[in-house]
């Protein structure tokens, strides 16, 4: 199977079985939610009798925020500008490549670590359904797959942290250090961007290998049925070393769709001007709409691989197994 | 304007040079300041040693009616000879700037007089006086700083007598510290020769040390400079150029001259591009413009001259005329630390390779440092002891033109360390808070007392308390006095102080002389004391108004019916507060729902007021300083308070906000699943 039917086949898994990506984003929200009522309150004491609020109705009000980021800790200090347009897609990537998605307030921090853990405890019973679906079609024997590989995947996710930890310790840091030093009389900033830009690519290359690594372990911890996160890792790193062509090709191409989601999120981005209902909600839906494509990219990408894998790892035989026909989305409980 | 931006051609440097010669012709005659400190200097650039050789003739009058025993003399590089200095023992206490793990043995500098003699002039006997030199510390006694050198004299100069001292000097160029330095080929020269003081009218001189928070001061006289560097660099200096010469060893020197300023800085690269333009306005003297720009930042010339032009139009009309008829914009090099700094006739600005238009930058530090021209170059105060005296009086003035020209800035902010800007369009930076910089001084409002000398201010704080600071105490006097007023105080203290050195109270008597106001508490509260401002509307309520008991009614006492007597009527109750020491007068606005007005005076002396008011209308809201003329207040959204208060929608929308950024960044850990 090639990757491009690997691509094709992995969307169409994936979009029959729209209550798997549902799950994930059930959980986005649920982890997110009591966070932004906590926010609301927040705001509401900072402006919420105050006129400021109607300039906040209409736009945003920087010297409100002025006065509202001096004393905000905690919780409150992760509101500002960077929420507005894309700001918040340049920061979070920005702190995905700079290694910072934990330097963040702990509130934030442990919502964070709530969401990784009900991936950890969906990711099973997703690679099942996209994978052996006959095991996990109802609602029961989804969960009771989630449950059945959530500890080892908390072992995995374990093992990723460290070897992001690292990934940013020992490579990233010295990388960049080491273009500061090597452009410490360049006149020319165009020629340190593109040092620190290569640098940039070095680390996301090295974090997509680690990635695709622990998302082939996650496929043969289920497929293999796996227990050791460590061994489960060295077949995913070894599946991706075997194959790199074909997994980094396929990756590319989901690289491509995201970069295209993104494109469609910044030219649809509403902006700070809504000041009707109707057009608060369309943001709302607009932001929505993102966050949830993110989540069906990603499962996309796991379904893909998973085809992949199998058809790599098993042959011709587990080729035509991968081909055949999914459950249609009448069958799908979970 | 050169429109291919390349170097100049041998036609160009011939126009450059009648222009020139016209010029420098031209202005001579016209004496705009007293002159009393003229220096004739050679100096010899070493690209690869990074060095200086140089050699000085400085002519002195002593333009006080007490005798000058002694001569005190800068040396502004020895700053930077260790990490014993005054200016790094400083800039560790800001903990800003360059840390010593950053520090390589090349980067450090010094400033080494070998020789420094009397010549034999103007009754004058020669005298070498390169024994007797040694160095004072007169601010802070440190022994180990050797940035202020002081030579006794063997023959007083007497007053107005003129004293011609020639000095050899030999120094090792830093790495960019204080805007001044090396990276790579690039050299930005500045305080670089030994300079002389101030000498005042009570028999001292007026010589700080070199501080890591304040700048400088120099007397006005005529600076003819001659530098040579390697063949076939650029070159950009105070001034206009009279010659460039080619030497057999592959040097060329460049002859540079400047009446009426104060000081010196030039700056020499192979790199640079150049491009010329004429600005031109009505009432105005022509001004010939030259960038001197990085090739990198093709492109970006004409945002470079509108800038300068912005400068030169609204400061000249505002406030006085750019007299000199050129100036020399520099944009720096990459990382060499030069960028955003004055000096006389020359700026070094600053961009990005990336650089939105319409997010104020490379426009501002532009203006800043173009507006230099007139509240610092031309106005020469004393910038170590009254740092806000130009820097404050040109924050406000670069903000005001600013916005004159290019409107509102949007907010803009930098990821992947800085070199990709996002900026947000529909979030505006307004002139008199955000860009004035009240986010700055809202920390440091309570760091000081703006009439500190500005070298002795709490660590790390003078920025906010000269630039922005300042700023907003001279919009709250716009908002006050009205911008006409304001104008006319600026263009007065301009006119009288030009190509002087102006003093604090020399600014409030002309302010109080043009406004005709009695502004004593203003400068008492904003000046004189670290006062802290914030008013706040503690509470409102509005409730109709009810009659229990008896009425009157055809003379006879009646229990009242239903509590009402006429029609609706409703009383409103607000009490506000002054919260901190800072008291202003303040205006209060009652605002009720019928759209009825009630303003207030409050004096602001008591610590609360109530305001009881029956009207047949609720109270919608109360605001205290509704025009926020109070721009030091340093928490506005406290001045006003709604009666009924309905924020869920922009509560809702700036919180589904923050969701979407905290659903963006659970997405992206998810990546590490």
């Amino acid at each position: 199977m090639n990757i491009a039917r690997c691509f094709a086949v992995g969307f169409g898994r994936v979009w029959r079985a729209p209550a798997l990506p549902g799950w994930v984003f059930l959980a986005s929200l649920a982890v997110s939610l009591p966070l932004t009522a906590a926010m609301r309150e927040i705001l509401r004491s900072s402006f919420g009798t105050s006129l400021v609020q109607e300039n906040m109705r209409r736009g945003f009000d920087v010297d409100w925020y002025g006065e509202f980021s001096r004393t905000a800790g905690g919780l409150a200090s992760t509101f500002g500008p960077s929420v507005v347009g894309m700001m918040p897609i340049a920061a979070n990537l920005e702190r995905t490549l700079d290694g910072q998605l934990f330097a963040v307030d702990w509130t934030v921090l442990a919502a964070g670590i709530a969401f990784l853990l009900a991936w950890a405890f969906l990711a099973g019973g997703i690679i099942l359904r996209l994978t052996q679906a006959g095991r996990a079609r109802t609602r029961g024997g989804f969960f009771s797959a989630c449950g059945e590989y959530f500890f080892r995947f908390v072992r995995l996710l374990a093992l990723s942290m460290a070897i992001y930890w690292a990934l940013f310790r020992w490579i990233s840091g010295p990388l960049h250090r080491w273009v500061e030093r090597g452009t410490r009389d360049v006149t020319v900033e165009f020629t340190a961007m593109t040092w620190t830009m290569g640098v940039y690519a070095v680390v996301g290359l090295l974090l997509v290998i680690a990635g695709l690594s622990f998302d082939y372990a996650k496929i043969a911890m289920v497929l293999e049925e796996r227990r050791s996160a460590l061994l489960a890792f060295v077949r995913g790193l070894r599946f991706f070393l075997s194959h790199p062509g074909r997994t980094l090709g396929l990756y590319g191409m989901f690289l491509i769709v995201g970069a295209l989601i993104k494109g469609l999120f910044i030219l649809s981005d509403p902006g700070v001007g809504q000041a009707g209902n109707a057009a608060l909600i369309l943001a709302f839906l607009v932001g929505q709409c993102y966050v949830l494509l993110c989540i069906f990219l990603k499962l996309w990408s796991l379904a893909s691989q998973a085809l992949l894998f199998q058809a790599a790892a098993s042959g011709p035989e587990a080729a035509a197994m991968a081909r055949e026909a999914p459950p249609s989305s009448s069958e799908v409980a979970a | 304007m050169n429109p291919a931006g390349t170097r100049p051609t041998a036609l160009f440097a011939f126009l450059s040079l009648a222009f020139t010669a016209a010029g420098s012709a031209a202005q001579e005659p016209e004496r705009l300041s007293a002159r009393n400190a003229n220096y004739t200097i050679e100096v010899r650039l070493d690209a690869k040693l990074k060095t200086l050789e140089g050699r000085e003739v400085v002519e002195w009058r002593n333009d006080t009616e007490v005798p000058a025993r002694e001569l005190w003399f800068h040396l502004y590089w020895n700053a930077w000879k260790n990490d014993r200095s005054t200016w790094m023992r400083e800039a560790a206490l800001r903990g800003r700037g360059r840390r010593g793990e950053d520090i390589r043995d090349e980067d450090w500098s010094y400033c080494r007089i070998g020789s420094i003699k009397v010549l034999p002039a103007g009754g004058f006997t020669g005298a070498e006086l390169t024994e007797s030199l040694r160095f004072v510390s007169p601010d802070d006694g440190n022994p180990d700083d050797r940035t202020v050198a002081v030579v006794p004299l063997l023959q007083p100069v007497g007053p107005h007598e003129t004293v011609q001292v020639e000095i050899g000097w030999q120094s090792k160029i830093p790495r960019t510290f204080s805007r001044t330095g090396f990276r790579g080929n690039f050299f930005f020269v500045a305080q670089w020769f030994p300079k002389l003081g101030v000498y005042q009218p009570d028999g001292n001189w007026n010589c700080h040390q070199f501080h890591a928070g304040t700048e400088f001061f120099s007397d006005y006289g005529v600076y003819d400079v001659k530098m040579t560097v390697p063949r076939g660099w650029i070159l950009g200096a105070t001034g206009l150029p009279i010659e460039v010469a080619d030497n057999p060893d592959g040097t060329a020197t460049h002859h540079y001259r400047q009446a009426d300023v104060h000081d010196f800085a030039w700056t020499t690269s192979p790199d640079y591009l150049e491009a010329v333009k004429v600005f031109e306005h009505p009432g105005l003297k022509p001004v010939r413009m030259r960038l001197l720009y990085q090739p990198e930042h093709r492109g970006q010339e004409a945002r470079h001259f509108a800038a300068t032009e912005a400068a030169l139009r609204c400061y000249g009309t505002w406030f006085g005329e750019y007299p000199y008829g050129h100036i020399t914009i520099v944009d720096p090099a990459w990382g060499s630390g030069a960028g955003g700094m004055e000096y006389p006739t020359l700026f070094t600005c600053g961009t990005r390779y990336f650089n939105p238009a319409g997010g104020g930058s490379p426009e501002g530090v532009t203006v800043h440092e173009a507006g230099h021209q007139f509240w610092y170059a031309m106005v020469g105060n004393n910038e170590f002891e009254h740092a806000w005296l130009d820097e404050g009086l040109n924050t406000f003035s670069t903000e005001r033109a600013m916005e004159a020209t290019f409107g509102e800035s949007s907010l803009v902010r930098r990821f992947f360390r800085g070199y990709f800007p996002v900026m947000v369009r529909d979030i505006r930076l307004h002139r008199m808070t955000t860009e004035n910089g009240l986010d700055a001084y809202r920390p440091a409002a309570r760091s000081d007392v703006q009439a500190t000398p500005s070298f002795r201010y709490y660590p790390a704080t003078g920025g906010a308390l000269s630039y922005n600071k300042t700023a907003l105490w001279l919009s709250m006097m716009e908002k006050s006095l009205g911008w006409d007023t304001l104008q006319k105080i600026l263009s007065t203290f301009f006119r009288r102080w030009k190509f002087r050195h102006p003093a604090p109270d020399d600014f409030f008597a002309v302010a109080r002389e043009v406004s005709g106001a009695d502004l004593d508490r203003f400068f008492d509260e904003v000046y004189y004391k670290a006062a802290v401002f914030d008013y706040a509307v503690e509470s409102v309520s509005s409730e109709e108004v009810r009659l229990r008991g008896y009425t009157d009614e055809k003379g006879e006492p009646v229990l009242a019916r239903d509590g009402r007597e006429g029609g609706k009527r409703f009383r409103s109750r607000v009490v506000v507060r002054r919260l901190q020491d800072g008291s202003l007068p303040v205006e209060v606005l009652l605002k009720f729902e019928n759209g009825e007005e009630l303003r207030e005076l409050w004096d602001g002396l008591g610590l609360w007021k109530i305001y009881e008011v029956e009207r047949p209308a609720r109270l919608a809201y109360a605001v205290v300083d509704p025009e926020r003329k109070i721009l030091l207040d340093i928490d506005y959204t406290n001045n006003s308070r709604l009666v009924n208060p309905r924020p869920g929608f922009a509560l809702s929308k700036w919180a589904s906000k923050w969701m979407f950024w905290l659903q963006d960044y659970l997405n992206a850990l998810a990546f590490l699943m």
